[in-house]
C-alpha cells in the first residue's frame, strides 16, 4: 500500500519511516510496527528500513532522487552549468555553499515546481543560501572587493533548460576582457570555491593558506582515513571469529544508531526472524541500488517496484531474471540501453 | 554538515547485510581474508549506499569513485564469489565490465602519455605551463613567473598523488577530481564511523 499522503519531507528520518510503517503491509513492518512505539531509543530504524517493502522505499527516495533541472542541465555542455551535475552530493554542500557568492547554486530544483521540493532543511538552506548569494554579492559588488558578479538567470531552474544558465561575469578593473580569460577565471573561482569547501572539510587545513599546502593536507588525511578502515576493518575480523553479524543486529540498533547519532525513533522489536526476512527485503533493494548504482536511471524503480509488489513475500531473492534489459551502463552491446535514456528524456 | 543521516542509514544497513554474506561465504579463513572479506563488503555498502542516498548524484549515473571502487573490488578474481553475493550475479557482471572498461582506458591512456612524452612535449609542457602560469599570475608581474610555475608544479605533484588516491581517479582532471575528492572524504569518514561503532558493539556484546 502506498501511503496516501505525498511523501512528505521530514527533519527526522524516523518520521518517515513512521509515516510509511502506518500503511506497511509486509509483515515484519506490521510486527515491528505493533511491537514499536516508544521503545529502545534511536535503534532498530535501518532494520524499519529494510523491512520497508520496496514500493515504499523507493518513494521515499523517489522525490528526493528527481531534480528534472539537474537531469536537464547534465546533458548541458556549458561549463556555467557545470557546477551543478558536477557536484555529487546536494545536501551537505548546500548549507556549506551558502557561504560562497559566486558559487552557482547546485540546486536549481529548489525553484522547480513540479516534483516533490527536496527536504525542508535543504531547502531552507537553498532559500538562504540564494538569499546569501544576493546580499554576498550585493555587499561584494559594492565594495569592489572581488568585481565579479555571476548571476544566472532564473530560467536555469525550470523545465526547459536545455540551455545552459548564463554565468554574467564583470571584469575586474585592469583585466582583460576576452572570453578566455573570464572562462578562465570562472572556472577558476569554481576551483576555488571547491578548495574553500574541502579546507572546511578536512581539519586542519584553515590555517594553512595556498592550493599546494592544502591539497597535502588533504592527501595526508585521505591516506589516515584510509588506513583507519584497514585497521578497523582488521580489527573486525580479528573481534569476529566467524565475520557473523546475524545476531549483533538487535544490539548494534540500540547502540550504534545512537551514537553514531542516527536520531530515529523507531522502536521496534528486533527478533531473530526479523533477520532473515530482512534478507529477502534486502535482497529486493540490492537489486534496487544495483540499477541506480549502473545508470542511475529513474523511470526503472517504478517497473521494478511493480515487478517486486507482484511477487510474493516469500520468494526466494532471483537475482538472475530481474530485468537484464535495463542494464545499459557503458556497454555498447544492446540498443536497449538507448530506451531507458530515451523514456528519461521524454519524461523530461 | 557531514554525511545525511540516509547516508549513513543506507551505508549501515547495507554494511550489515554484505557482512553477513561474507560471514555465510566463508566458514574457515585466515585473518587477513576475513579482513579483506570486511574491507570490501564495507566498500561495496559505502559505494551502493551513496549512490541510493545522494539525489543529484543518482539522477545522473553514481559517483565516479564508487563505480571504480566497485570495479576496483570486482578485477580481483579471488573476490567474485563474494562479490556476486552481495551484489547478486547481474550487479556483478556491471562490476565486471566496468573493471574492464577502465583497464582499457588506462592503458589506452598509458600508451597516449609515452607518445606524447616522447615527441619531445617537454619543452611544450614548460612553455604551455608557464602560460597558465602567466595567465594564474594575472599580469602580476613577470618577475613572479618563476614562483608561479614552481608552484603551477606543485600543485600538479599533489593532484597527481590525490589522483592515485581517490578511487577512479585517473580519469578526471582539476575540477571534477576535486569534487571527487569531497564526496569520498566524507563517505570515508561516515566509513570510519560506522566501522568503529560496529567495532564497539560487537565487543561489548562479545566480550
Amino acid at each position: 500500500m502506498r501511503h496516501a499522503s505525498p511523501p512528505q519531507e521530514l527533519p527526522a528520518a524516523g518520521g518517515e519511516i513512521q509515516a510509511a510503517l502506518a500503511p506497511a503491509t509486509s509483515s515484519s513492518a506490521r510486527a515491528g510496527a505493533r511491537g514499536g512505539g516508544g521503545g529502545g531509543g534511536g535503534g532498530g530504524s535501518f532494520t524499519a528500513l529494510l523491512g520497508l517493502p520496496t514500493s515504499q522505499a523507493i518513494e521515499l527516495l523517489l522525490p528526493r532522487t528527481a531534480p528534472p533541472p539537474a537531469l536537464a542541465l547534465a546533458p548541458a555542455p556549458a561549463p556555467a552549468a557545470a557546477p551543478a551535475p558536477a557536484f555529487p552530493s546536494d545536501p551537505h554542500l548546500v548549507d556549506r555553499a551558502a557561504r560562497f557568492s559566486t558559487f552557482a547554486p547546485p540546486s536549481p530544483s529548489s525553484p522547480s515546481p513540479a516534483p516533490p521540493p527536496p527536504p525542508p532543511p535543504a531547502a531552507a538552506a537553498n532559500a538562504g543560501k540564494r538569499k546569501a548569494d544576493t546580499v554576498d554579492r550585493a555587499s561584494k559588488g559594492k565594495a569592489a572587493k572581488k568585481g565579479k558578479t555571476a548571476e544566472e538567470k532564473p530560467a536555469g531552474g525550470d523545465g526547459d533548460d536545455e540551455k545552459p544558465a548564463y554565468v554574467h561575469v564583470r571584469a575586474r578593473r585592469g583585466q582583460a576582457t576576452d572570453s578566455h580569460s573570464l572562462a578562465e577565471r570562472a572556472r577558476r573561482e569554481k576551483i576555488n570555491a571547491r578548495m574553500e569547501l574541502l579546507k572546511e572539510l578536512v581539519p586542519g587545513c584553515s590555517k594553512v593558506s595556498g592550493t599546494a599546502l592544502v591539497l597535502d593536507e588533504i592527501i595526508n588525511h585521505v591516506q589516515s582515513l584510509q588506513r583507519q578502515v584497514e585497521y578497523l576493518s582488521m580489527r573486525l575480523a580479528a573481534v569476529n571469529p566467524r565475520v557473523d553479524f546475524g545476531g549483533l543486529d538487535s544490539f548494534l540498533t540500540t547502540e550504534c544508531g545512537r551514537i553514531a547519532g542516527f536520531n530515529c525513533k523507531n522502536g521496534i522489536d528486533l527478533e531473530q526472524v526479523t533477520w532473515p526476512e530482512m534478507g529477502v527485503h534486502g535482497a529486493r533493494q540490492l537489486m534496487q541500488l544495483q540499477q541506480q548504482f549502473w545508470h542511475g536511471d529513474l523511470a526503472h524503480p517504478h517497473q521494478v517496484a511493480s515487478q517486486w509488489e507482484k511477487r510474493g513475500d516469500g520468494h526466494p531473492p532471483v537475482f538472475s531474471n530481474s530485468n537484464p534489459s535495463l542494464f545499459g551502463y557503458d556497454l555498447t552491446s544492446s540498443g536497449t540501453q538507448q530506451t531507458p535514456a530515451t523514456k528519461l528524456k521524454t519524461e523530461l | 554538515m557531514h554525511a545525511p543521516r540516509k547516508f549513513k542509514k543506507a551505508f549501515m544497513a547495507q554494511l550489515l547485510l554484505s557482512l553477513r554474506e561474507a560471514g555465510q561465504a566463508s566458514k574457515s579463513m585466515g585473518l587477513r581474508e576475513r579482513r579483506d572479506a570486511v574491507r570490501l563488503s564495507s566498500d561495496v555498502a559505502m559505494a551502493l549506499a551513496s549512490a541510493r542516498a545522494r539525489p543529484s548524484a543518482a539522477a545522473l549515473r553514481s559517483t565516479a569513485w564508487a563505480r571504480a571502487l566497485v570495479a576496483r573490488h570486482a578485477a580481483e578474481q579471488r573476490n567474485e564469489a563474494l562479490l556476486r553475493r552481495i551484489m547478486g550475479g547481474a550487479g556483478y557482471e556491471m562490476a565486471a565490465a566496468a573493471a574492464r572498461v577502465r583497464k582499457e582506458a588506462r592503458s589506452r591512456r598509458i600508451v597516449r602519455r609515452s607518445h606524447w612524452v616522447c615527441s619531445g612535449a617537454a619543452g611544450r609542457k614548460r612553455r604551455s605551463s608557464l602560460q597558465l602560469a602567466a595567465g594564474s599570475g594575472g599580469g602580476g608581474g613577470g618577475s613572479r613567473c618563476s614562483a608561479m610555475a614552481a608552484a603551477r608544479r606543485m600543485v600538479r605533484a599533489r593532484l597527481q598523488v590525490l589522483r592515485s588516491l581517490v578511487p577512479g581517479g585517473e580519469a578526471m582532471r582539476g575540477l571534477s577530481l576535486l569534487s571527487e575528492t569531497l564526496d569520498y572524504v566524507v563517505c570515508l569518514k561516515t566509513q570510519v564511523e560506522l566501522l568503529q561503532c560496529l567495532c564497539k558493539g560487537s565487543r561489548s556484546q562479545l566480550g
